[in-house]
């Protein structure tokens, strides 16, 4: 066990080289979040531990991984509980066809594409180990995946949140969120089940279960909370003391259940009450804490074991290269040409697809979940970091290449309300 | 305004297309071979002595503990040494055949990155061995060791269920 100074040491300098590089980015017009990323991937091999090995080890200790990747989980539980907690169905309406189909387009195509690059990704970075399957459909699902909440923070700041543009990016990345941890849920109870007793049918058929038992009985249950929280005006303690345990017991039972702890917290956020007040009072509560401290740590996690150094040669680069074309030309184009086959403007289409290709921390969270479960090699992972960063990280700048000096287009930049 | 039939016929042609698209892949990647595993941790037997007395013992500084750690991604793999710099050793897999050499740090020891691993690996009684030598290319005055190595930790194999 390492000792706690050298525990307190990590945690200081995750949580000050995050703040630093976060601000930095902001400063460069870029999402803070990307910054804090960028921050933890310099804390590991890729710069601090080739730059000073010795530095590195002093302050990353083999032995204390352990201890991040604990405090990291925590982290991405309350963060996942956030992000289901923030998921309003009511993003949906209103929406037409278009949202839809842009939304479904936008994790086929890629899923697609990225099923297809697996056919010359696997017989040179994975091994005899990993089955053909699981491998496409971890790189399938890594394709798919849309940044939610950091494309809800660029909308913000971008004034387009509440715009008809903003409402159809929003329903879109919603969809694709619920549809991509739905299908994450399905590749993990799969590949589990190759070493879990638990057979796939007994687990997709209790994983059903569970969703139809939250949505239905528990959601009502659940309203009770923003009950409370009007009959007091506030959220009190015990409130937040029964949501928490709610909230573990739910992650629990998912990875009982053979999926990942990730996926209970996020349902568990999506089926509480939507009552503004009480989503904001409950956020407040946890927010903080989360994205300064735990979600950093995270970042530094996934640092440590992110080699760029891995990546060497040029036939490695090229393959890198690859990936990221691949990923950009599935979700971007994707989801553009869906949008214009739906009957959306060029440019607000490819606005759109350029929204939907960020894929933030969220790749992070599956590109981790796949590292752990084996089906990742280390080189495929750094290559799919590299690619989660240029794709969050090109989302402004094309934005404004497209937009110009305005945002979106003008019937785009209507009043979302103005369509119901 | 498009019309519902229209809509349906989009919607299938860019969703459902997609989704027959990765079952057609799926079925057709079922016959790759990936390269074999040889990740997990080996246990080394040399005649680690053979150089004492000499600058050459300082390259094999990292072996003093008779054990070593591959980590594997395809056919590129990486040696790492167990010592306090968690020292590596980078190269490829190609077929059997291994070949790492030391990477090379910004602020390195030069002696260190002359260190080289050459083998066979193969499967002996259920065991993953590794015959082979370490070198110093280099250094002439440093005498090759062969070395026996068995791997004792092995990562879950995938593909017992498929």
């Amino acid at each position: 066990m390492p000792d706690v100074l050298t525990f307190l040491l990590q945690i200081a300098a995750i949580v000050l080289s995050a703040r630093f590089v976060g601000i930095l980015f902001r400063r460069l017009g870029q999402p803070q979040v990307l910054g804090e990323m960028v921050a933890g991937i310099l804390l590991g091999p890729s710069l601090l531990g080739w730059v000073s090995p010795a530095l590195s080890q002093t302050l990353f200790p083999l032995e204390s991984i352990g201890y991040l990747q604990t405090l990291s989980q925590v982290g991405l539980l309350l963060f996942m509980f956030l992000v289901g907690l923030e998921f309003d169905p009511a993003y949906l309406r209103n929406q037409g066809h278009a949202a839809l189909l842009a939304s479904h387009a936008s994790i086929t195509a890629p899923f697609l594409l990225g099923s297809v690059l697996a056919l010359f990704l696997y017989p040179q970075l994975s091994n005899a180990n990993v089955a053909f399957r699981e491998f496409a459909l971890f790189v399938g699902v890594a394709m798919s995946v849309t940044a939610f909440p950091v494309l809800a923070r660029i909308l913000v700041e971008r004034n387009l949140f509440k715009t008809k543009f903003g409402a159809m990016v929003i329903a879109c990345a919603a969809v694709d969120d619920i549809t991509a941890w739905c299908v994450l849920a399905y590749i993990v109870a799969l590949v589990r089940s190759s070493e879990d007793s638990m057979p796939l049918y007994v687990t997709i058929g209790l994983l059903t279960l569970f969703i139809v038992l939250m949505v239905t009985i528990c959601r009502r249950l659940l309203r009770k909370f923003a009950e409370h929280f009007e009959r007091h005006g506030r959220l009190t303690d015990e409130s937040m003391a029964l949501i928490l345990m709610l909230l573990l017991g739910c992650a629990t039972l998912t990875e009982y259940l053979g999926v990942h702890l990730l996926f209970g917290a996020f349902l568990f956020g999506a089926v509480l009450p939507k009552n503004p007040l009480f989503v904001h009072s409950v956020v407040e509560r946890i927010q903080s804490l989360t994205l300064v401290l735990l979600l950093p740590v995270f970042f530094a996690f996934t640092g440590l074991r992110t080699s760029i150094g891995l990546v060497q040669g040029a036939e490695m680069w090229m393959l890198c290269g690859l990936i990221i074309l691949v990923a950009v030309a599935g979700k971007l184009g994707g989801s553009a040409i869906a949008a214009r086959f739906a009957g959306v403007g060029w440019r607000d289409s490819i606005a759109l697809g350029i929204f939907m290709n960020t894929r933030g921390l969220m790749e992070l969270v599956v590109l981790n979940i796949g590292l752990d479960l084996g089906v990742l090699s280390p080189a495929v992972f750094s290559m799919m970091v590299l690619m989660a960063l240029m794709t969050t990280f090109m989302t402004v700048p094309l934005f404004n290449l497209v937009a110009g000096d305005q945002t979106a287009s003008e019937e785009a930049l209507q009043p979302a309300s103005a369509e119901a | 305004m498009m019309s519902r039939g229209k809509s349906v016929l989009i919607y299938l042609l860019l969703v459902g297309g997609p989704f027959l698209g990765v079952i057609g892949v799926l079925r057709l990647g079922d016959s790759l071979q990936a390269p074999p595993s040889i990740a997990g941790d080996w246990e080394l037997d040399a005649r680690l002595d053979a150089n004492a007395n000499t600058p050459c013992s300082a390259s094999l500084g990292g072996f003093q503990r008779n054990f070593f750690t591959i980590s594997q991604s395809g056919k590129f793999v990486e040696v790492q040494l167990p010592n306090h710099g968690r020292d590596l050793l980078r190269g490829a897999l190609a077929d059997d055949e291994i070949r790492v050499e030391a990477a090379p740090a910004l602020f390195g020891d030069d002696v260190f990155q002359l260190l080289r691993i050459s083998g066979r690996v193969s499967q002996d009684n259920g065991v993953l061995t590794m015959h082979g030598v370490l070198s110093m290319p280099r250094r002439i005055d440093c005498v090759p060791i062969p070395f026996l190595a068995r791997r004792v930790n092995a990562p879950v194999s995938r593909k017992a269920a498929h």
